[in-house]
């Protein structure tokens, strides 16, 4: 089955043979992936991301070839797509400087019907306080708690050493724990 | 500090975050945005192209247009000069009657 087959095999056969085919499963494989990563960066527009995402698989269609493997194809493709993902955040920060700031309203999440006030109310300040941090800490507390990737990936994803990811997710995780207070939530266990 | 990290915290930032993604990138949408940036890039460089040799034939014209002007010139100033002492002297019938009178006279 190729939902099977390791990356390195598809990526071989993409760029010797050119097969499409498993060119469009290894896509599929790591699409989610590299749209969590740029809505973690902070990229709402749905627009800017699918168009960065286009030019992001077509230019890694014609280089993939270049990844040797020394560390896991999702760490390779993450690296490449927060290096697109600051560039675009970057011109749109400009953008915004010379415009009003109607763009960075903040998107709130819809509390379903049945959904306990507060699970609602701290979902919301949880999405605020997350909005809040650096967009670095925010990608690193997502390779580490959402993602579950180890600490050596997450470094090799940030491209800093192992100790400052340990270091700095310790603090993120303090940072957002003051942010929630500053948010109005008291507790830490759900009522 | 991570043992006071609530669980229900990163759930709850998962879901959030799992939300927001509704789409999935189209391949063939991939190929076709980027025949289409291909094509516009070769229409530029054609339109590059173009007006660079639109720049150079205009220099070209000019050079050999000034360079015309100045033959123009002298033989204006001749023929100016020839219609002047001409039409002065004789006259354009004047000199037809004058040249085929002394042709006459030769023979």
């Amino acid at each position: 089955m190729v939902h099977d087959v390791p990356d390195h095999l598809l990526v071989e056969q993409w760029s010797k043979h050119a097969d499409e085919r498993a060119w469009r499963f290894l896509m599929n494989r790591y699409d989610r992936l590299m749209r969590k990563i740029l809505v973690t960066l902070g990229i709402k527009n749905g627009e800017d991301v699918e168009d960065l995402l286009q030019d992001f698989w077509w230019e890694q269609s014609l280089t993939i070839h270049r990844w040797k493997g020394n560390s896991s194809l999702a760490t390779y493709l993450a690296v490449a797509i927060k290096r697109r993902g600051i560039d675009l955040l970057r011109r749109q920060i400009k953008k915004r400087r010379t415009h009003s700031d109607h763009d960075l309203e903040e998107i709130t999440i819809p509390a379903s019907q049945n959904e306990d006030f507060n699970l609602a109310f701290l979902r919301q300040a949880l999405k605020k306080s997350f909005d809040r941090l650096d967009p670095e800490d925010r990608l690193l507390f997502f390779y580490r708690e959402l993602e579950g990737w180890s600490t050596a990936e997450t470094a090799k994803a940030l491209g800093v050493p192992e100790g400052t990811v340990k270091s700095r997710l310790s603090r993120i995780k303090q940072k957002l724990q003051a942010m929630m207070k500053e948010e109005g939530w008291n507790g830490t266990e759900l009522a | 500090m991570e043992q006071n990290w609530p669980k229900e915290w990163t759930q709850i930032l998962d879901q959030s975050l799992e939300s927001q993604i509704t789409q999935q990138t189209d391949w063939e949408k991939v190929k076709s945005r980027a025949r289409e940036k291909k094509r516009l890039l070769i229409l530029r460089s054609w339109l590059g192209g173009l007006a660079v040799a639109a720049v150079v034939t205009w220099g070209l014209v000019g050079f050999l247009l000034s360079q015309n002007d100045d033959n123009e010139m002298a033989f204006t100033t001749t023929s100016e000069y020839y219609t002047e002492s001409t039409t002065s002297t004789y006259g354009d019938l004047d000199e037809i009657f004058y040249l085929t009178a002394s042709l006459i006279a030769e023979e």
